[in-house]
């Protein structure tokens, strides 16, 4: 019952933010609509096309587009069918406003963002702002981070399943009031130093966020039809630009009301924000709080607490099989686009312009030696013209260190198992590999560090790694997998190296129940191993333990026994281990 | 084109304004890396300080936007035609050419200009961003990123001021003379250490943590926003001051002279610290000049070199990537020790270079 209340009330808002979007859009460099697609998202983008009116005129994003499509160039096929060069502007290059929807934002490719990111950063005559649809349901599953950061509003409805209610736009007239105002809207100095003040707790860094904070808040007083911005303003602004931004959770200044809620199992949704019925409004009762404690709160409001979580520990992974992966390593024909080198027809596709211009220089001399043919009528094009073009994937690969950290380990070797990880962390930093960093200990395996290249955080997480309690194994080998998982969606060769004695003696449950824990360290390893990632154990305890050597055929890993595990021989396995792949 | 930012209205960033003011000054520095957060003004001072220099005399109708000033600098149909003095010129303002992190070689070097190829069939070279860039700044966001054998054909061109593309039967070379700034997020990924190097001056850029200024960043920037022309008038007076400024050190900066004991401290300094090869003195001794030019001064003092050696020397250190003791610190430490005389002790790091 409270549930659907508090989901209308998301859905007021959404469309609410939406529409003060709409007043002034080149403002806010775009939205970034996080939920999956269907009739309530279908809902949402018509609602704020019906209040951008014709203030800009909507373009859609192709989900894989060529450089000239882009940017402009010469058009091929429009260039052959009229017989001389015919050039396109681009999407970028053209001279009305516009509002460009990126489908399946969350797999945009870094090149294509960089150009966004260049064109949001220098706008030409006409200003554009960007519709990112984010279907991403993991939360290391988003949009390139360099657009996030210019996209001011991010709305978060994942959890919401169908449309509630049809969007409640204002009428035209309205609007166009309310544009007007939003230009002469005032902002009170403490409420602007309250904003600066909330995004610093907040763990903010970029200035950006609390400029766009302002500008939102300025275009829902004038929505509102007011003159000067309110604390209300503020609090809706710092819900939908400085929430999904924040790194850092504050306490607000009072009394914590709301406790984490760790227990969450990762199946259910995240319950949608603490929000009042009434919509627009946001919920503070802002009665004696002071502004800034009232930016925090009502950014705390929009993290849900699921985010929360992940804010300390990294992206949730957990076991999935979705029949799709491996299907992108066997088409070798998607990546980063390379140079296009000559080639035969069946090797690939053909770079058509390419091949038009390896053939061009040529078309003098080879219309000449055809006798009768007027140059210039048709092009003659050779063998030794025709262009390939190749991709290459990002051979990056990922290791990915599940350092078990508990009590078995600790006494036997773990300062040992420490010095070779930052000795294969080393190693990483020479090839420009990415790491990620789980350890397992107690109840439960932790992601310390999602895959990155910054080998500094992974060796200070690695010093500052606490250590004592059980070896949960099922749990370590499901969240390596399901990093690995991930990194090789997002194209990354992952190599998941387990560090521990093999020992598994807590149950997923968190109890100690050593035979539960080893049938469901055995069911996660043939888990993991169906996936098809390599692995790795190296095993640290002092003896032989067959349980471990059986865990290791399992998950298809190579076994390593490192009686007296020395750092730099460690190093060599693993480098082994990458050179298998 | 969009009204850019004031440099002089930028709050705080020292670092970050002083790297790319003596960038400006004394091109030969090699170029500003700037690390740090995103949205923290990094781009907006490379914008603030092209629209602040006056623009640029250039030969008319070149497509490099020749100096009709510097023969020596010509491209080659300059030179073919014999432009020198004499040539048509026009204004144009300085060039901040923006190098997108999915830019492919095509664009970024020139390429085989199609249009002239299919319409009169005639090999024709077409420029690329780096004839853009010249004679003004390059911007590289997220340089961290970008892929290597781009960053290895940009940074030789920064150096040589030369692009030289051999390629679809092309041959050509002219001239790209530009500042180049790389900006990046150390969190999301560091640079090789041989690209480091090549990066003249580094600076990490923060986030203000005080409370008072981040307010007046935002302050700013909404007055900014509302009405650019209004808030470009309130700065003019102190961009015009800077302008002078800049302009007065660039034509002083030749004539700084370096006192042998300044030369010394420097050259005593990366020994301390063992910095590969002797580029990090050399632009140390760069910056102290544009420097000094640019506080008008007549000599580098061990002053200024004590307040350059941080950007012009921590990204040249040794790194050991778990050493957590950031390379600030050791640069600070072997100034301190300088100063009080203690004896040099890592000599063999340096001679090992």
């Amino acid at each position: 019952m409270n549930r659907l209340v508090d989901s209308v009330g998301d859905w007021r808002d959404a469309v609410h933010v939406l529409c003060a979007f709409a007043l002034a859009p080149e403002k806010f460099g775009g939205v970034r609509l996080r939920m999956p697609a269907g009739p309530a998202r279908d809902a949402l983008v018509s609602a704020l096309r019906a209040a951008l009116g014709e203030a800009m005129t909507e373009r859609r994003l192709p989900v894989s587009v060529a450089d000239e499509a882009l940017l402009g160039g010469p058009d091929l096929a429009a260039s052959l069918e009229a017989g001389r060069l015919v050039r396109t502007a681009g999407l970028l290059g053209t001279d009305t406003p516009m509002l460009l929807v990126i489908p399946m934002a969350e797999r945009l490719d870094h090149r294509v963002a960089g150009h966004l990111v260049r064109a949001l950063d220098t706008p030409a005559a006409a200003p554009i702002a960007c519709l990112a649809l984010d279907e991403g349901r993991e939360a290391d599953e988003m949009p390139p981070v360099a657009l996030c950061e210019r996209l001011a509003i991010s709305v978060d409805l994942s959890s919401l399943a169908d449309v509630p209610e049809p969007p409640l736009v204002p009428p035209r007239a309205t609007l166009e009031t309310a544009r007007d105002l939003a230009r002469r809207v005032t902002v009170p100095d403490d409420l602007l130093e309250a904003v600066c003040e909330g995004s610093a707790r907040l763990g903010i860094a970029s200035l950006r966020a609390p400029v766009f904070a302002i500008a939102l808040a300025r275009a829902a007083a004038a929505l509102a039809g007011r003159g000067a911005v309110e604390p209300d303003d503020i609090a809706f602004a710092a819900r939908y630009v400085l929430g999904p931004r924040a790194t850092a959770v504050p306490a607000p200044g009072m009394p914590d009301a709301e406790p984490e809620k760790d227990e969450t199992p990762p199946e259910t949704h995240p319950e949608p924000p603490q929000q009042q019925a009434d919509g627009a409004s946001p919920p503070q009762s802002q009665g004696n709080m002071p502004p800034e404690d009232l930016v925090v709160t009502a950014a705390r409001a929009a993290l849900p607490p699921g985010l929360l979580e992940g804010l300390s520990r990294g992206p949730r992974t957990g076991p999935r099989r979705d029949g799709k992966s491996g299907a992108s390593k066997v088409a070798r024909r998607r990546g980063r686009p390379l140079a296009s080198r000559p080639g035969r027809l069946s090797e690939g596709r053909l770079d058509l312009l390419a091949t038009l211009k390896a053939a061009v220089p040529w078309q003098a001399l080879r219309t000449g030696q055809r006798n009768g043919e007027r140059p210039g009528t048709r092009l003659a094009i050779r063998r030794g013209d025709i262009h390939i073009r190749r991709y290459r994937e990002r051979s990056e690969s990922l290791t990915i260190f599940a350092v078990d950290a508990s009590g078995s380990t600790a006494s036997q070797r773990l300062a040992e198992a420490k010095g070779a990880v930052e000795m294969l962390l080393a190693d990483c930093y020479v090839r420009r590999d990415q790491v990620a960093l789980i350890s397992f200990r107690k109840s439960e395996a932790t992601v310390l560090l999602p895959p990155t290249r910054s080998l500094v955080r992974a060796g200070r997480l690695l010093a500052e790694m606490p250590a004592g309690g059980g070896t949960p194994m099922a749990a370590a080998i499901t969240a390596a997998a399901g990093l690995a998982e991930t990194a090789a969606r997002a194209g990354l060769t992952p190599l998941m190296v387990f560090l521990t004695d093999g020992g598994a003696n807590i149950a997923r449950d968190g109890t100690p129940d050593r035979a539960r824990a080893e049938a469901e360290a055995r069911q996660a390893a043939r888990a993991a191993h169906a996936l098809g990632h390599r692995a790795l154990m190296i095993d640290v305890s002092r003896r032989d333990r067959p349980f471990a050597r059986e865990l290791c055929a399992l998950l298809g890993a190579r076994h390593v026994l490192l009686p007296r595990a020395d750092a730099a021989s460690l190093a060599r396995v693993v480098g082994q281990g990458r050179a298998r792949g | 084109m969009r009204i850019a930012y004031p440099f002089s209205a930028i709050v705080g960033q020292d670092d970050m304004k002083l790297a790319v003011l003596i960038a400006a000054i004394e091109p030969s520095v090699g170029g500003v890396l700037a690390f740090g957060d995103r949205g923290t003004g990094k781009s907006t001072a490379v914008r603030g300080l092209a629209a602040l220099l006056p623009p640029l005399k250039a030969v008319a109708n070149c497509r490099y936007g020749c100096d009709p000033d510097a023969p020596e600098a010509l491209c080659a149909e300059c030179r073919a035609q014999g432009k020198s003095a004499r040539a048509k010129t026009h204004l144009r303002p300085v060039p901040v050419v923006e190098l997108p992190l999915g830019a492919t070689e095509d664009r970024v070097l020139g390429a085989l200009d199609i249009e002239a190829a299919l319409t009169r069939g005639v090999k024709a070279f077409e420029p690329g961003l780096f004839a853009k860039a010249h004679r003004g700044f390059l911007y590289i966001d997220e340089v961290n990123l970008l892929d290597d054998h781009l960053v290895d054909v940009l940074l030789d061109v920064a150096a040589s001021g030369e692009n030289v593309v051999e390629r679809e039967g092309l041959s050509v070379r002219h001239p790209a003379r530009f500042v180049l700034i790389g900006t990046g997020n150390p969190e999301e990924g560091e640079l090789r250490p041989q690209l480091l190097d090549r990066f003249g001056l580094f600076v990490e850029v923060t986030t203000p943590t005080s409370i008072p200024e981040r307010v007046e960043v935002v302050r700013r920037r909404e007055a900014f926003e509302r009405d650019p022309a209004a808030f470009l008038d309130t700065w003019r007076a102190a961009d015009t001051r800077l302008r002078q400024k800049v302009l007065a050190a660039r034509r002083k900066v030749a004539a700084i002279e370096v006192p042998d004991d300044v030369r010394e401290r420097a050259a005593r300094l990366c020994i301390a610290l063992g910095t590969d090869g002797l580029r990090g003195e050399l632009t140390l001794l760069r910056a102290g000049r544009a420097l000094a030019a640019f506080e008008g001064a007549r000599q580098v003092t061990a002053a200024m070199i004590t307040r350059l050696a941080p950007m012009a020397l921590r990204h040249r250190l040794r790194r050991d990537p778990m050493d957590e003791a950031g390379s600030g610190a050791r640069i600070a430490r072997a100034l301190a020790e300088l100063d009080t005389g203690a004896e040099v002790p890592r000599f063999s790091m340096g001679a090992s270079a």
